[in-house]
């Protein structure tokens, strides 16, 4: 329950503190940090106008999408020392297809309202996210290897450091995690966040048509994204330490920092592929996946 | 029951006396007694464990003919007779519009063949004996030809008919073969030979001789249930066919291949590596290439032909990593393999079917199965929609429903394998895992596909904008397996037992009740439940927050063109699948006609686009075998020239041949 | 240790398959060439001064830093920045390629686990054998002759990871073997670049068919 808690109080900072980032390293003086949720208050207050070619599908899928998130989010374990709220054999499995329910209701809705913007975003989506599915996967099933265990909270428990193989995993997997939730949310290399062509979109065009409260939900559900990797990847890079408690709390809010501050520092620096080698550099991270599992394999066999 | 089969048999002679409604309903009543028995039979095995046994037909050529059900056949029983239920409940207002042109005899016709269909297969998963076996599997295939050809008006259609008819009689070939071999080395002609059967420990092309043997097998069942090199009949067959035969078929009739590769593999002395090896990687191909070939479909029941291939792909998965959990010394692992692969028949009869059913409904109203001409349909079929909806987060494998149930199950089986160190089965199993990603991500790719372009958006073409719900039989045949598909996706846990004690006996020293996974089923179950409790709480606490701002509705942004036509405006079926086809250029071939302008042509003349998508491996790899095979058949056809003194020239000529060879002592 | 640098190795290999940069091709080749000598130094076991001094030499000077830096001008003078031309955009070479990296690499871990000799160490050799076969398949799907050249030091790289592979120190012989190899090629790249782009204005590697003296 408590990285469930971290992770919801990282959310609250977590655009923001990205848009900062970016304003500070392109020399503007930046909104505040707290913008975000001026804007997404703002929408709340907001009435909605909805199309007329779109149905209940339209209606149903802002809501499918943050509650699938915010039930991922109970997944999440804090270090070894508490289990996630919800934890069983295998838990990883209905963590990443509870995100492919979420998405699958997106890429609808963005079909519902029948223009070609959205559909564009939406055939992109559905690409991108299928070529990724493997990272996440071999990620997972690294972790299966090397601790024998197929629970999220018992793989963090039960890691020993003393295999050398513990940190090639710590180093490629947060890489790997870095560009899965940089894919996921259609941040550049792949998406420029920020861009007025609708062309060019993935994620913002699938949304283009959503207003006022759909669209709150939007805003939230993609700071909740991003908070849920950031705790992903401060569990692995907590594996390396044993630390008493307020003090693993503090790195965990620490690297959630840290991550937040690194992709504001990649998006500035980074100028967004064509969007033909979109799909080769996704299966290069999934490529990567792969290649680390196989040299866990092999450690593991003493090869 | 031995007297009611037969008696059944018979009755169903008398279809071909009533009129065309009351035909119908006489051939439901024997339907009904023929669920009634064998389901209560069937129900009776599964609660009480033991194995029901009856002697049908006394000295039946060499061995009486036994009809016996045990749990594997009791499963599959079921399994047979919701779909036909679903699917005849389906018939009637379906085949409706066709009464205008068709004649009666068809319809009698038709359904004599449904209730020969429905009562042959039964056999096959009841009868072990090959020789009974051999001959209601030969009755199946002739009864489901029958039904494909419905409407023989079509020449494409009988096409597609021969074409079933003859692959299914090189499988039946093969089967024989195989019996013949059982006979041979252990002197049983049943499936129970195959456990008595020894090898010679001879090595053929570096492969054990029990691999040969069960390659007879694998191809014989592997055309029925359509694997990869097996598979052409079924994208063809199943769009030829009617509605409801395609969704019996698909759920059901495929899954008759399963059952006897089921049975040849528990039956099996002792598996080893090349068979396992060979049935992950050729399920794994299987899987991809169905699916992928999908994608690239604008034809709607094309599209769920190839799904169909892909999902016994992943029930081909199921199965390969339960034998390589045996040859490895890995039980759990196995265990978990089969339970998937035998929970994803019974999920797939289901979500098939509905789909199917979905289509048919599409077809019936609109007239045209091309994607690329539908749209919008949710507001004027909004219960089809519905149904479709649901069979399309199912086969997704997406929770809440039931298709995630199974692949959890496989998922377990191959993330068990890495718990013991070592480095072949883990380097097999990530196969596995690569392929069951790939194949999720594709099937979800299909699936906003194929529901986007039929379902939302804007009508693309006048007939797609008027067409209507369907009748309220042909809904309820779409509510029952949908209630079905919930119901598993809820409370996965007594499936998983009802699984498990089909497959205790193999597996006599795991405890299935207490394994880890119960809690895992378990808590899936509970969260599916939260999920849709929270959902409704959610939408109407939305509800209520919309109801005190202002709601207004407007035209979808289109960038502020004046008239733009939303129909054309949309994604077609085609751009939707653009980018993957991009990417899988090297297994399809794009036909697309080219257009150029020319240079003094200002305001350009309205022209057409035609562009589809054909199969590379198909055309390279068998296309070619077919085509010299038929050019070889038509130099031989010099002989039938049709007049009636050739025909009895050839036996004159072969009674010589036979005195001259008797005369010289060589025969 | 060593794994984690053998498996950055790999990754640069999966990112040479995507790339279309000329500045991101010779800063993977300086990457390799500073994990190279990482790799060295924590793997081998038996290493005298003058061994880690002349591997030092050898990856870190001149495979790290040195040919990237020539490269580098070559480039800049020619003013060559992309190795694909344009329409090759519709091909998607890399994602063929990154599946045809992955592949080669499961392959040579089946086969060298076939082998089942307890003297080499898989996880470098497989990595080895990738580098190599990735190298020759760039060569054979590229025109341009810095892409040539490029992919042959990757080739050298490869064949120093398989030294590695077999044993506890790293010959003499075969260090010089592959310090001349690298003067070889980069010595073409020179000649070529300086006499022949000046009579022909290209640098592909069609261009060579039609030289005659």
């Amino acid at each position: 329950m408590l990285s469930s808690i971290l992770i919801l109080i990282c959310a609250i900072v977590f655009p923001g503190l990205i848009a900062v980032t970016k304003a500070k390293f392109s020399g503007r003086r930046g909104p505040s940090v707290w913008q975000p949720w001026y804007d997404i208050f703002r929408l709340l207050k907001k009435g909605s106008i909805f199309s007329t070619t779109t149905s209940i599908i339209f209606q149903v899928a802002p809501v499918i999408n943050i509650l699938v998130l915010i039930i991922a989010a109970l997944f999440i374990p804090f270090t070894n020392k508490y289990a996630g709220f919800i934890h069983f054999e295998g838990d990883f499995l209905l963590f990443i297809y509870l995100l492919a329910l979420g998405k699958f209701f997106i890429i609808i809705s963005a079909l519902d309202v029948g223009s070609g913007f959205e559909g564009m975003g939406a055939n992109r989506e559905a690409l991108f996210s299928m070529l990724i599915e493997p990272a996440i996967f071999m990620i997972m099933a690294a972790l299966v290897l090397l601790t024998g265990q197929s629970s999220l909270a018992e793989m963090f428990t039960t890691f020993n450091l003393d295999s050398s193989s513990s940190i090639l995993f710590v180093v490629l997997s947060c890489y790997i995690l870095l560009q899965f939730s940089l894919i996921e949310s259609s941040r550049l290399p792949i998406d420029d966040p920020k861009t007025h062509l609708e062309l060019t979109m993935i994620h913002e065009v699938m949304v283009l048509d959503n207003s006022g409260f759909d669209m709150a939900l939007v805003g939230i559900g993609n700071a909740l994204k991003f908070s849920i990797f950031g705790g992903i990847i401060a569990n692995v890079v907590l594996i390396l330490w044993e630390l008493p408690l307020w003090q693993e709390v503090l790195i965990f809010i620490l690297i959630e920092i840290i991550f937040a501050i690194t992709i504001g520092v990649l998006e500035s620096f980074r100028a967004r592929l064509k969007m033909i080698y979109n799909s080769q550099f996704v299966l290069t991270i999934s490529g990567i996946a792969v290649v680390m599992f196989l040299m866990i394999l092999l450690l593991e066999n003493h090869l | 029951m031995a007297a009611i089969i037969p008696a059944l048999f018979i009755l169903s002679w008398f279809t071909f006396l009533f009129s065309n409604k009351l035909a119908y309903w006489f051939v439901f009543l024997l339907e009904l007694a023929l669920w009634f028995t064998t389901s209560y039979f069937a129900l009776m095995v599964l609660s009480s464990g033991v194995n029901y046994q009856e002697i049908l037909i006394q000295n039946f050529y060499f061995n009486p003919l036994v009809l016996k059900i045990d749990k594997l056949s009791a499963l599959f029983i079921l399994v047979i007779n919701f779909t036909c239920f679903t699917s005849y409940l389906y018939a009637r207002k379906y085949l409706e519009p066709y009464q205008t042109h068709k004649a009666k005899f068809s319809f009698l016709l038709h359904y004599f063949n449904f209730f020969m269909l429905n009562i042959t297969m039964l056999l096959v998963v009841m009868v072990q004996e090959a020789m009974g076996f051999l001959l209601v599997w030969e009755l199946m295939s002739l009864s489901a030809f029958m039904l494909v050809i419905f409407e023989s008006e079509k020449p494409e259609v009988i096409k597609a008919g021969i074409k079933y008819l003859v692959q299914m009689h090189v499988g039946y070939f093969f089967i024989i073969a195989g019996f013949v071999f059982v006979y041979g080395n252990s002197g049983d002609f049943s499936f129970e030979g195959i456990k008595a059967m020894t090898f010679s420990s001879a090595y053929v092309l570096g492969i054990p001789n029990s691999f040969w043997f069960f390659l007879l097998f694998f191809i014989g069942f592997g055309v029925k249930a359509g694997f990869f090199p097996l598979h052409s009949w079924l994208p063809i067959a199943h769009p030829a066919a009617p509605s409801h035969i395609s969704g019996l078929m698909s759920g059901v009739m495929i899954k008759m291949g399963i059952y006897g590769l089921i049975r040849v593999l528990f039956n099996f002395p002792d598996l080893n590596l090349s068979i396992g090896l060979f049935m992950l990687s050729i399920s794994i191909f299987t899987g991809i290439f169905g699916v992928m070939s999908a994608i690239v479909q604008h034809d709607l029941k094309k599209l769920l032909a190839y799904h169909s291939i892909e999902n016994i792909g992943i029930i081909g998965i199921g199965m390969g990593v339960g034998v390589l959990g045996t040859v490895y010394h890995q039980p759990l692992v196995s265990a978990l393999g089969w339970a998937g692969a035998l929970l994803h028949v019974v999920n797939h009869s289901l979500f098939k079917s509905l789909l199917f059913y979905s289509a048919g409904s599409v077809y019936i109203k609109t007239h045209t199965r091309d994607i690329n001409n539908l749209g919008g349909l949710i507001k004027k079929m909004p219960f089809t929609a519905f149904a479709f909806l649901i069979g399309a987060i199912a086969i997704s494998g997406i929770p809440p429903f039931n298709g995630f149930i199974s692949e959890f199950l496989i998922y377990n089986g191959l993330f068990n394998s890495f718990k013991e160190v070592s480095l072949e089965l883990p380097l097999l199993m990530l196969f596995g895992i690569l392929g069951l990603a790939l194949i999720g991500g594709l099937a979800l790719f299909c699936f906003t596909k194929a529901f986007g372009m039929v379902f939302l958006g804007t009508a693309r073409t006048p007939q797609a904008a008027h067409a209507t719900e369907v009748a309220p039989s042909m809904r309820l045949a779409k509510l029952l397996p949908i209630f079905w598909i919930v119901i598993i996706g809820l409370l996965p846990l007594y499936f998983y037992q009802l699984i498990t004690s089909v497959i205790q006996e193999k597996f006599p020293e795991i405890a299935f009740k207490n394994l880890p996974i119960t809690n895992s089923l378990h808590w899936i179950g509970l969260l599916a439940m939260i999920l849709i409790v929270l959902f409704i709480v959610f939408y109407a606490f939305r509800k209520l927050i919309l109801k005190s701002k202002q709601v207004s509705l407007g035209a979808t942004w289109g960038c502020g063109y004046q008239f733009a036509n939303p129909a054309t405006n949309q994604y077609t079926a085609t751009s939707f699948a653009a980018n993957f086809a991009r990417i899988a250029k090297p297994l399809f071939i794009d036909h697309s006609d080219n257009i150029s302008y020319g240079e003094t042509e200002i305001f350009p003349i309205p022209r057409t686009f035609k562009t589809h998508t054909e199969d590379k491996i198909e055309n390279t790899a068998i296309m070619p075998i077919a085509n010299t095979l038929i050019i070889w058949v038509k130099k031989l056809a010099v002989l039938q020239t049709g007049k009636i003194q050739d025909y009895i020239m050839y036996p004159l000529f072969f009674i010589i041949l036979i005195v001259l060879l008797t005369i010289t002592n060589i025969i | 240790m060593d794994s984690l640098f053998i498996l950055l190795f790999a990754v640069s290999i999966l990112y040479f398959s995507i790339s279309v940069n000329i500045k991101r091709y010779i800063f993977l080749l300086g990457f390799q060439g500073i994990l190279l000598f990482l790799i060295a130094l924590i793997g081998l076991d038996e290493l005298s001064y003058f061994n880690i001094g002349f591997i030092a030499v050898e990856t870190l000077v001149f495979k790290g830093i040195l040919i990237p830096v020539y490269l580098l001008n070559i480039s800049k003078r020619n003013k060559i920045t992309n190795i694909n031309n344009f329409k090759n955009h519709r091909k998607m070479k890399g994602f063929y390629l990154i599946i045809a990296t992955i592949s080669v690499f499961i392959i040579t871990i089946i086969l060298g686990n076939l082998l089942k000799n307890d003297f080499i160490k898989i996880k470098y050799l497989s990595t080895a054998i990738t580098a190599v076969i990735m190298g020759l398949i760039f060569i054979v799907i590229n025109k341009t002759i810095t892409i040539h050249i490029i992919s042959f030091i990757v080739i050298e790289n490869g064949v120093f990871l398989m030294a590695l592979a077999v044993g506890n120190e790293m010959p003499f012989l075969i260090n010089t073997a592959i310090l001349l190899d690298l003067f070889v090629s980069v010595l073409v790249l020179g000649i070529f670049f300086n006499k022949l782009t000046y009579h022909f204005h290209d640098d592909s590697s069609d261009v060579l068919s039609s030289l005659k003296d």
